[in-house]
């Protein structure tokens, strides 16, 4: 059973590693430049000069892909680690005070996830406005209800525990305890969350930016470059099924890792 | 009947803020209602007179007030892309969304449980290792993906239907239920391997428990164990789950309804957000969370119903 938990991490951390590679070779060099159209090669297929082939305005499918590796794990290493800093921030505060503070922070976090996921983002989309930005407030959102919940739970378990009683003695702050006592046992349980969350962001992103709500052209994303290809799917069924894929590894290689190290805690 | 009453306070209470939570954060959007309705060009006294019309120079909890007991009386406004009432325009793209909701819904039960099970009977062995890898597969594929395969593979290639040309259920029922059973197939693959392995975990951790070995001494066999002992019992996280799943199922239809052009309440919010209806986009949010507050609470009485001993937290 071991060897197969190390197996998923391993091949997890290859598959990530790959695409971040690529993602930040992309800022050195690209075979084309991802934006330059060239109509007399549209719809190009696979060969030698083109990896990937060319999409309906003869652009580089492979030097796409690659860049727009870069904004969408930008946009993911972003939303989760902002949804964990608010969720370390809110749960700890409900988990280690209690009471008042607790009722108030998770009722408006029951609210929050009365939303589908989703249909959150598309609100805060909406309210926000279009801007550059808005992709990441809006699905950081999405994150903050489930890692307060996880930190919560989390500190509500150590909360009784002797360290925790003896630093209350010498007169440590509550903030002092919640962050230097408690928040370091929580470590690895928040780890298993932030990569299975990066999967989540991803896919939420690509979907946000299918429906024309997430990055904008002209800048490459998986899920425009999907929904773009998707008109001349009769022609070349190429360049959608490349940035799917690219999404499905991406996504597949953080679940591996996710599960790797889920059951390594346990 | 004591946990029924508690629940459904703490039902009120999370409608309550919903709705709140809602309101304010439509209401902090930049931009003036009046003038979107009226142009740049209207005069002071025709502006004057909308405002007081529409009540926006009401205080804010007066203005709250006002516009939830519109909703509740299903009278929200009218829609600004389309001139109409905005409730005509749900009432009219809900039955697409309901009956795609249904067929995927029925899709997931019908492949997670017989999965789940064999999954679980079947630990470790190489059925539990193929299931396994095919839901991790599942899980990582993002719908509107499956989507676009489904048209090129069953539209294009195939020619099973033909992408793009929805049958409305009016004119054709058979049609529209056939034109639907792509989409819902796109929205059902990620889910069935959600519940494959919550199934699977839960039917697992049930089968060490004493009862188990009760039943298997008594003279059952496998089968008669997993199906009258083990899967009652895990019938409850299978509720929790079910509730989840149609959750996710409104979500998944919001893009799917997209990529097939079905028309839907998610193409109808999408469009709307495209244009800025702000009405037509408010209004959505909140039928759809109300929907999602009151499956919760089915799912929580309902769990309670069959096993008593479930109590509050």
């Amino acid at each position: 059973m071991n060897k197969k938990n190390d197996f998923d991490m391993k091949l997890g951390f290859f598959i990530i590693g790959i695409v971040i590679s690529l993602a930040v070779s992309s800022f050195f060099y690209t075979p084309y430049d991802p934006y330059t159209m060239d109509i007399s090669h549209r719809f190009n297929g696979v060969s030698i000069k083109h990896l990937l082939g060319t999409d309906n305005f003869g652009r580089d499918i492979f030097s796409r892909v690659i860049t727009g590796a870069r904004f969408t794990l930008f946009v993911a290493i972003c939303t989760v680690s902002s949804g964990t800093l608010f969720g370390i921030i809110l749960g700890l505060t409900a988990g280690y005070l209690g009471g008042v503070a607790d009722e108030i922070i998770m009722r408006i976090i029951d609210a929050i996830n009365s939303f589908p996921a989703i249909l959150l983002a598309l609100v805060m989309v909406t309210v926000l406005n279009q801007g550059k930005y808005t992709i990441i407030v809006a699905l950081c959102i999405l994150f903050v209800p489930s890692f307060t919940r996880i930190v919560r739970s989390g500190t509500l378990q150590y909360k009784n525990n002797e360290f925790v009683k003896l630093a209350q003695v010498i007169g440590a702050s509550p903030l002092r305890i919640m962050f230097v006592h408690i928040l370091p046992n929580l470590y690895p349980t928040l780890l298993s969350a932030i990569v299975v969350g990066l999967s989540n962001a991803i896919l939420a992103e690509s979907g946000m930016s299918y429906l024309g709500l997430g990055i904008q052209p002209p800048i490459p994303s998986w899920g425009r470059m999907l929904y773009e290809a998707q008109t001349h799917l009769f022609h070349s069924p190429l360049s959608a099924f490349v940035p799917g894929m690219f999404i499905i590894i991406t996504v597949l290689g953080f679940n591996f890792l996710g599960e790797g190290i889920r059951k390594r805690l346990n | 009947m004591k946990y029924i009453l508690r629940r459904f306070v703490t039902l009120l209470l999370t409608l309550f803020l919903v709705s709140v939570l809602t309101f304010i954060a439509f209401d902090i959007i930049p931009g003036d209602p009046v003038e979107l309705i009226l142009g740049t060009q209207a005069s002071p006294e025709r502006i004057t007179a909308l405002r007081t019309q529409l009540g926006l120079n009401e205080s804010l909890p007066v203005r709250y007030f006002d516009w939830l007991s519109g909703l509740l009386k299903f009278n929200a406004g009218n829609s600004i892309q389309y001139s109409r009432p905005v409730n005509s325009l749900i009432s009219n793209s809900f039955p697409v969304t309901a009956w795609l909701t249904f067929i995927s819904f029925s899709l997931i039960v019908l492949f997670s449980i017989p999965l789940g099970i064999f999954a679980a009977k079947w630990k470790n062995k190489l059925i539990d290792k193929i299931i396994s890898t095919v839901t991790m597969f599942s899980v990582s594929v993002p719908n509107f993906f499956l989507g676009v395969i489904f048209i090129w593979l069953f539209g294009i290639v195939f020619k099973l239907f033909s992408p793009g040309r929805y049958v409305d259920y009016h004119e054709n029922f058979i049609g529209f239920l056939n034109y639907l059973i792509f989409p819902a197939l796109a929205i059902a693959i990620p889910n069935i391997g959600i519940s494959v392995k919550f199934l699977r975990t839960s039917l697992i951790g049930q089968m060490n428990a004493d009862y188990v070995r009760t039943a298997y001494s008594k003279g059952n066999g496998d089968i008669a164990v997993l199906c009258r002992h083990v899967f009652r019992n895990a019938l409850a996280p299978l509720m929790t789950l079910f509730g989840m799943i149609i959750v996710e199922i409104l979500s998944g239809s919001i893009v799917i309804e997209q990529v097939f052009a079905l028309p839907g309440i998610g193409r109808l919010l999408i469009s709307s957000i495209t244009f800025r209806d702000l009405p037509v986009i408010e209004s959505l949010a909140i039928y759809i969370a109300f929907i999602v507050v009151f499956i919760n609470f089915a799912v929580d009485i309902a769990l309670q119903l069959i096993d008593p001993r479930i109590k509050i937290k």
